[in-house]
């Protein structure tokens, strides 16, 4: 019987408990009543015959044993008394007992606290330069502290804060290649043209976004992932300069991105990066609207000798100016830097499905 | 027959599905016929008999109710299920086969 056959039988069995073992006690009278019967035709007296039979099964005890044991029963009996014997033991020494559970709880504890560092720390380290100075920044409001936010903002973010060399806007979106053979959907990236310095990703082949081609009314470019010019092109570097259909909309592919860079929602499915689209162009009415639910993500990069608390002071302040100028709008937008690091790690524990940094985790 | 171990327990299925294959039979029934067919050659202990009935029962080869013996008391009569005689006819030629090639080796060297 296969296991989980034996834990089934075993476990109906257990309901059907007094009755077996009544049906087991009268089977095996049966059987010995017939024993004494046949000795006593043979010519036994009654005791004889009674002590013969006895004799002759043997031990009625094992043989029930072993009967439960066909049933299943006999592995549930000894967990059980495995468990009261483990029970009493304990509460007989207790001094030993707390050790024990201490001892337990303090090395899975420590193993977990350990692991969690070193997989954020170690296993999966942010594959970009000076990474002590990347960070992430979200807006704030009364529905959370990791919240996207609306493009405008972002670019008010950009002009009016004092602390980052480089802060970089980026938003998830699907798009339909064709034109090109067989057509095939794609996850994609819109960056702004400032995200490669921020992270200071170079282009593989070909170049990076400029920031004149970051902006509506400008011819469309775009830069592929190195997991589709691998896929799709054979790595063959004349694809720069030629023309590439997304969602009906030609544009020109200007460079590759290597695929250290992988920006993702945290939690969830995986998304490739297939294509990089600069975020500037995309004139979508809601994604205009500085008071849209806003799912445009923010990374930067602290200038030189600025700390965490001195990037959250300023943008505290740009947060207040911007409430001031768009109360209908801003009133409760606020802003929330933190270490990519740290938001990589957090985001590991609660794995949550909000969108972070694990953004920036290598392939 | 002992302590059933690998071989002794096989044939012990074996042995007792083919009694079944008759008639219903409860326990005692099925040790003496075993008893009796093999002309007193296998004595079936019932610390073998009835592990190796709940174990079948279990499988669902054979089926058991109670109801009145040759006696008039009551006792637990089992019976073949489908799946018990399709059981048997595979054991017999498991059986055939081996005691077939174990004849050849005996024989020859």
């Amino acid at each position: 019987m296969r296991w989980t056959t034996r834990a089934i039988v075993a476990f109906r069995s257990l309901f059907r408990r007094p009755r077996i073992e009544r049906e087991l006690d009268a089977e095996l009278q049966f059987h010995l009543e017939q024993q004494i019967a046949e000795n006593v035709a043979a010519g036994m007296s009654a005791a004889a015959a009674r002590a013969a039979a006895l004799r002759s099964l043997g031990s009625i005890a094992h043989v029930k044993e072993e009967c439960r044991d066909s049933l299943g029963l006999r592995f549930l009996d000894e967990l059980w008394q495995d468990l009261r014997y483990t029970g009493r033991t304990l509460i007989k020494a207790p001094t030993f007992a707390l050790t024990a559970i201490v001892t337990l709880a303090l090395g899975i504890g420590a193993n977990t606290a350990i692991f969690s560092v070193v997989d954020g720390a170690l296993l999966h380290p942010i594959p970009f330069p000076n990474p002590d100075r990347l960070v992430a920044v979200y807006g704030t409001s009364t529905y959370g502290d990791r919240n996207g936010i609306s493009y405008p903002n972002v670019l008010d973010w950009q002009r009016q804060n004092q602390t980052f060399e480089d802060l970089a806007a980026w938003r998830l979106d699907t798009f339909t290649l064709t034109g090109r053979g067989r057509a095939e959907h794609l996850v994609g990236v819109m960056v702004s043209a400032n995200l490669f310095s921020a992270l200071q990703v170079h282009a593989m082949v070909g170049r990076t976004f400029r920031p004149d081609e970051d902006r509506r009314g400008v011819a469309p470019q775009a830069m592929i992932g190195e997991g589709l010019w691998v896929r799709r092109f054979g790595r063959d570097p004349q694809i720069i300069g030629q023309p590439l259909t997304l969602n009906g909309r030609v544009y020109t592919v200007i460079g590759v991105v290597p695929s250290i860079l992988r920006l993702d929602r945290a939690g969830g499915s995986s998304f490739a990066n297939d294509v990089f689209l600069p975020i500037g162009i995309y004139d979508d009415p809601l994604f205009l609207m500085r008071g849209s639910g806003g799912n445009t993500r923010v990374l930067a990069r602290l200038k030189p000798g600025i700390s965490l608390a001195q990037a959250q002071a300023d943008m505290n302040v740009v947060a207040k100016n911007l409430a001031n100028a768009f109360p209908e709008s801003n009133r409760s937008v606020g802003v929330n830097v933190m270490m990519l690091e740290d938001d990589a790690s957090a985001i590991c524990a609660a794995c949550s499905g909000r969108y972070s940094a694990r953004s920036v985790s290598s392939c | 027959m002992g302590k059933p171990h690998d071989l002794v327990q096989g044939t012990l299925d074996l042995l007792i599905l083919k009694v079944l294959s008759l008639e219903s039979k409860h326990g005692w029934a099925i040790a003496k016929r075993i008893q009796q067919i093999s002309k007193e050659q296998l004595q079936v202990q019932q610390g073998s008999l009835y592990p190796a009935l709940y174990r079948l029962e279990q499988q669902g080869w054979i089926e058991a109710d109670w109801r009145a013996s040759e006696t008039g008391r009551d006792a637990k009569f089992y019976s073949l299920t489908t799946a018990g005689r399709k059981r048997l006819e595979a054991e017999l030629a498991h059986w055939n086969r081996l005691s077939h090639a174990i004849n050849l080796v005996v024989r020859t060297t």
